[in-house]
C-alpha cells in the first residue's frame, strides 16, 4: 500500500512538474511571438492575452501542488527541530488537510455556475470551470495526497528510525 | 475587532509552523465559519465558505501578474549560464583598488546583477556566493564578507525588475512600469552609501580590508567586454521601460529569450541548466504566486470589514501630521517585517494602508517603494531574516557572527528608509521625467 501510494504520488510530481514546465516555456514563446506578431507583421493577435493567462493558472496550480509535495511552502521555522517542531508539524498538517477538504466540499456549487460561463476572446469557447474550479479542484486533492502520504508513512518512518 | 481575530488566526497559524498559502485559506475559512456561527456579520453567512475557492483563481486572471514567473526564470537563466562570475570580475576592475577593495566590488556587483534578477535570495544565494568566496580567498574577515553581501542583496528587489514590485503593482493598481522607474535612484543610492559605510570603515582600519592594484585600462576593457552580454540585460530592460514599446510582461519574455540566446551563444546553457533553472522557476512560482492566490479571500474579508476606513481613523486620530503619520506606518512596517513573511504583509498592508496614503496626498508609487524596501529589511534583521538564513548557510557562519557584522549596515539602509520617506524626488524623478514625455 505504501510503496504504491508513494509511486502514484511521485509520478503525479513528474508529471505536474513537467506540465508545468512545459507551459512556462509555452507562455515565454506565446508573449514573444505576440510581440513579434506586433511589431513585425503588424497584426497582434486578441486572444494571446487571455490564453497566456490561462496557461499561468494552470503553472501556478501545478507549481503549488509540486511544492507541497517537495516541501517547498514557505513557513517560519521558529521551534528547532525536536517533539515540539514535529508534533505542530502534525497538527498544522491536519488541520491544512480539513481546511482544503471544506473549501473542496465547497466547490461544487461554484463549479456548476462556472460550467455554464464561457471565456471571451478565444478562438474557441469553453467553460471558464476548466481554468478556474476544475484545476484548483485537482491542486488541493494533489496536495491533500502529499500531506496524507506524509502524515501516515513518513511520521511513521520517522518513529521506526527514533527507534 | 473581528479583523484582529482574523489576523490573530493567521499570524498565530505561520508562527505555529503551517505553511504560508495553507495559514492564509485556514485563517479565512476560520474566520468565516465564527462569523456563521456568531452572526455577527450577515455578510458571511450569505457568502459561506463557497467565497473562498469563488477567490482564489481569478486573482491569478492578472497579464502582469506574468511578470514574476518571466522575471525569475531570466534572473536564473542569467545565473546558470555564468554571467554573475563575470559581472563580479568587470565589478573588481572598476573598485577593488578602492579602499574596502572587494566590498566595494561585491555592492557594484549586486547593482548591476540587480537589473537581471528580481528576488533578494537569488542575489544572496546566487552572486552571493561567489562574492563571499572571492572576499575570504582575499583575506577579508568571512562574517564581515557576509554582512556586506546581505545587505548588498537587498539592493536587488530595489532596481528592475523586481517581483515585489509586481505584486505591489497589482495589489495597488498602479503601474508596473512606473515603479520599477521609481526603485531605479532609490537603489543606486542604498549602493551609494553602503560604499561609503564601508570606505569609512576601511580607511578608519575597522575593517581588514586588502586592496588590489589598480587595474589597467586594457584590463577594464577586458572585463567590460566579457561583461557586456550580462550588462545588456538590464539595459535592455530599462530602454523597454523607458520608450514604453513593451509592457513589464513582455520585457520579462524579452529578457528571458535574451538569456536563452546568449546562453547558447556562448554555450554556456545546456540541456541541464535549462531544466534547472526552469525547475527552480517551478518552486518559486509554486511557493510565492500561489501565495497571492490564496490571500485573495483575506483581502476579500479585510475590505467587507471596512478594514482601511478603521486603521486611518484610528492613525488619524494619533495625528494629522503627515510626517508623523509616514513614521508611524514605518514603524508599523518595520515590526512586521521583523517577524512575519514579507510577500504576507504586504498582501494584507496595501489594500489595508493605500486609502490612507491617499487621503494624507502621499504618491502610492513613493509609497510603493517605502514599503518595500521596509519589508526588506526585516529579510535581513533578527529574529526571522531569510537572507540571514541563507548567508549562515553559505558562509558557514553562527548567527549571533552574521548578526554582529550585520550592525554597521543597518545605518546606510534606515539612512535611506528616511530619504525616501521624506524626499518624494528620489523615487518619482524618473517615473516623472518620462511621463513628462522625456525618454
Amino acid at each position: 500500500m505504501q510503496g504504491v501510494l508513494r509511486s502514484v504520488i511521485r509520478w503525479m510530481g513528474k508529471i505536474e512538474m513537467a506540465l508545468a514546465m512545459a507551459l512556462t516555456v509555452l507562455i515565454v514563446v506565446t508573449i514573444t511571438m505576440q510581440i513579434v506578431m506586433r511589431y513585425v507583421f503588424n497584426a497582434p493577435v486578441p486572444w494571446m492575452e487571455e490564453s497566456v493567462m490561462i496557461m499561468f493558472i494552470y503553472v501556478t496550480l501545478l507549481a503549488a501542488a509540486v511544492a507541497a509535495k517537495e516541501k517547498r511552502h514557505i513557513l517560519v521555522d521558529l521551534f528547532p527541530t525536536g517533539r515540539i517542531s514535529r508534533f505542530l508539524g502534525l497538527a498544522m498538517s491536519i488541520l491544512t488537510v480539513a481546511t482544503l477538504v471544506l473549501i473542496l466540499v465547497n466547490m461544487g456549487p461554484i463549479m456548476t455556475v462556472e460550467m455554464r460561463r464561457t471565456t471571451v476572446s478565444l478562438p474557441v469557447n469553453f467553460p471558464i470551470a476548466y481554468y478556474n474550479s476544475i484545476p484548483l479542484a485537482y491542486c488541493f486533492c494533489s496536495i491533500i495526497l502529499a500531506i496524507l502520504h506524509d502524515l501516515i508513512f513518513e511520521r511513521k518512518d520517522d518513529q521506526e528510525a527514533l527507534v | 475587532m473581528e479583523a484582529l481575530v482574523l489576523l490573530a488566526i493567521l499570524f498565530g497559524l505561520i508562527f505555529l509552523r503551517m505553511p504560508v498559502p495553507f495559514a492564509m485559506l485556514t485563517s479565512a475559512v476560520a474566520f468565516i465559519l465564527i462569523q456563521m456561527w456568531t452572526g455577527t456579520q450577515p455578510i458571511f453567512a450569505i457568502a459561506g465558505l463557497k467565497v473562498i475557492p469563488q477567490r482564489i483563481t481569478p486573482s491569478l486572471e492578472s497579464f502582469p501578474l506574468l511578470a514574476i514567473p518571466l522575471f525569475v526564470f531570466a534572473g536564473n537563466l542569467l545565473n546558470v549560464t555564468g554571467i554573475s562570475d563575470r559581472i563580479f570580475a568587470f565589478a573588481k576592475a572598476l573598485v577593488a583598488h578602492i579602499h574596502g577593495g572587494l566590498a566595494h566590488v561585491n555592492i557594484l556587483a549586486s547593482i548591476v546583477f540587480s537589473g537581471m534578477s528580481g528576488v533578494a535570495t537569488a542575489d544572496a544565494a546566487g552572486l552571493g556566493a561567489i562574492e563571499i568566496k572571492a572576499m575570504t580567498k582575499a583575506g577579508y574577515d568571512r562574517a564581515f564578507s557576509a554582512a556586506v553581501t546581505a545587505a548588498s542583496s537587498i539592493i536587488g528587489p530595489v532596481i528592475p525588475p523586481s517581483v515585489i514590485m509586481v505584486i505591489y503593482a497589482v495589489l495597488s493598481g498602479e503601474s508596473i512600469a512606473k515603479l520599477f522607474l521609481a526603485g531605479i535612484v532609490p537603489g543606486l543610492f542604498l549602493g551609494f552609501v553602503l560604499m561609503a559605510l564601508i570606505y569609512g570603515l576601511s580607511v578608519t582600519g575597522r575593517v581588514h580590508s586588502p586592496r588590489a592594484p589598480k587595474a589597467s585600462f586594457r584590463d577594464v576593457t577586458c572585463a567590460a567586454w566579457r561583461a557586456l552580454p550580462g550588462l545588456m540585460a538590464p539595459i535592455l530592460l530599462v530602454a523597454g521601460l523607458l520608450t514604453g514599446v513593451a509592457t513589464p510582461t513582455e520585457l520579462g519574455a524579452i529578457v528571458t529569450v535574451y538569456a536563452i540566446l546568449l546562453g547558447v551563444l556562448t554555450r554556456e546553457l545546456t540541456i541541464e541548466n535549462f531544466i534547472g533553472a526552469l525547475r527552480t522557476t517551478v518552486f518559486t512560482i509554486g511557493a510565492l504566486v500561489f501565495i497571492l492566490g490564496c490571500a485573495a479571500p483575506i483581502s476579500w474579508i479585510i475590505s467587507v470589514l471596512n478594514v482601511p476606513q478603521a486603521l486611518q481613523n484610528g492613525l488619524l486620530s494619533v495625528s494629522d501630521n503627515p510626517i508623523v503619520l509616514l513614521l508611524m506606518i514605518n514603524l508599523m512596517l518595520l515590526v512586521a517585517g521583523l517577524f512575519l513573511e514579507t510577500t504576507a504583509i504586504l498582501l494584507i498592508a496595501v489594500p489595508t494602508l493605500l486609502p490612507l496614503i491617499k487621503t494624507i496626498g502621499m504618491d502610492p508609487t513613493q509609497f510603493g517603494v517605502m514599503m518595500i524596501f521596509n519589508l526588506l529589511i526585516g529579510a535581513i534583521t533578527p529574529p526571522f531574516g531569510v537572507i540571514l538564513f541563507i548567508m549562515m548557510d553559505i558562509a558557514k557562519l553562527s548567527y549571533g557572527a552574521l548578526v554582529r557584522a550585520m550592525l554597521p549596515f543597518y545605518l546606510p539602509i534606515v539612512i535611506t528608509l528616511i530619504v525616501i520617506t521624506l524626499i518624494p524626488a528620489i523615487t518619482l524623478f524618473l517615473p516623472n521625467l518620462v511621463a513628462n514625455g522625456l525618454p
